[in-house]
């Protein structure tokens, strides 16, 4: 089973955009694929669900150990399970702070559902506190969403610093599948981007780039996956075609 | 010397050893040197083990060290014993994995035994010299 973090400390770089239809699309693939919303703001949970509430979340999970399947809940549009957020995830860096084996929460949540699943998709919060280094345990892998006209390379560096910190000070290794460009709107900066990216960190970026395009707002407003709200958009292929070099 | 908070394991208390995992890049070794990396910890003394290479460009060792404490370490290439070359000491806290680049500080160190080259100054040999080049 993969486990895939989608991360960056930067928000409005489409995190959550990637994240949900990465799922879906990896569904439609024929596989069984979990998502976990992991960020307190619930953009992933208000995208898929709207504005329902659920009895049990990720935050129960993290702070009260209740059994990971009790949260887990199915959305038909999507075609994936999800593990939704809630706002008193918040304050869960607090609550932790002083738990034995606070880091690895996640981690052994997850454990039991091995077999169950293809793949996990973890949407992370934009920040690099305590839920992050959870994702980042429970993770393989990372893909870094990255918005070019904000792109700044010290934002990289801090990601590949924390997965050095994650591997020196708790000894796990974290790979990277990739860094996605989203809301691109020039060839120009894009392939700036790419060539510092490349050049410097020689970490593989994806040829499939997210446009900026208010279709992608809609489908988040109607509660779809892009494949089924605009199939020929040019969002809905790139993500199409991204989700497909993602599944390794 | 400051540590994130985040990435101390949580459930190791300071007596705990932990494995660490040593890694050095940027080292060519000459036949029969070999690399050691060595650590001095207040209160316990030196303690040094060999690492051996892993075909991919890099030295890699395993040592055992009581968790987050604090030692200073450095790198040095031996033969027969003989301390040839030492890179320069750094103060680091003990973590699953320690990786550094070979900068050694002396440079000037006499060549390894295969490279040193040995003038016959005999008669026969002078004089095998002058009926080829003459004088």
């Amino acid at each position: 089973m993969a486990i895939v973090s989608v991360i960056n400390q930067k928000g409005g770089v489409a995190k959550t955009t990637t994240s949900i239809n990465m799922a879906a699309n990896w569904a439609e693939m024929g596989n069984k694929v979990l998502l976990v919303d992991l960020d307190p703001q619930s953009s992933a949970t208000k995208a898929i669900f709207g504005d329902e509430e659920f009895e049990t979340t990720i935050f129960d999970i993290m702070v009260h150990r209740t059994k990971v399947e009790k949260a887990i809940v199915h959305s038909e549009t999507f075609g994936i399970d999800v593990i939704p957020s809630e706002i008193l995830l918040s304050g869960v860096d607090i609550q932790l702070a002083a738990h034995f084996g606070r880091e690895r929460i996640l981690k052994k949540a997850l454990q039991p559902l091995d077999k169950k699943y293809d793949a996990i998709i973890i949407d992370c919060s934009p920040s690099l506190g305590l839920l992050t280094v959870n994702a980042l345990m429970a993770s393989k892998d990372i893909i870094i969403p990255i918005c070019p006209e904000y792109f700044s390379m010290k934002g990289i560096e801090l990601i590949i610093q924390t997965l050095k910190n994650i591997r020196s000070g708790l000894g796990h290794t974290v790979g990277i599948r990739g860094i996605v460009i989203s809301r691109y709107r020039t060839r120009k900066v894009v392939s700036d981007v790419i060539k510092m990216v490349e050049k410097t960190y020689e970490i593989k970026v994806s040829s499939h780039y997210i446009p900026d395009a208010i279709a992608v707002e809609e489908a988040h407003h109607k509660h779809l996956p892009l494949r089924k709200f605009s199939p020929r958009s040019k969002a809905s292929k790139a993500l199409v075609n991204l989700s497909k070099e993602m599944w390794q | 010397m400051k540590v994130n908070p985040l990435f101390s394991d949580s459930t190791k208390v300071w007596t705990d050893t932990v494995p660490m995992k040593v890694e050095l890049e940027a080292l060519f070794l000459y036949e029969q040197e070999e690399v050691y990396f060595k650590c001095q910890i207040t209160g316990v003394g030196e303690k040094k083990v060999p690492l051996t290479y892993n075909g991919e460009g890099l030295f890699i060792g395993e040592i055992n060290l009581c968790h987050q404490k604090e030692f200073t370490y450095c790198f040095v290439v031996e033969r027969a014993g003989r301390e040839l070359l030492k890179s320069p000491e750094k103060t680091a806290k003990t973590s699953y994995f320690l990786s550094d680049n070979w900068q050694p500080k002396n440079r000037s160190y006499f060549p390894p035994v295969h490279m040193v080259q040995t003038v016959d100054t005999s008669p026969e040999a002078l004089g095998d010299i002058i009926d080829r080049w003459g004088l």
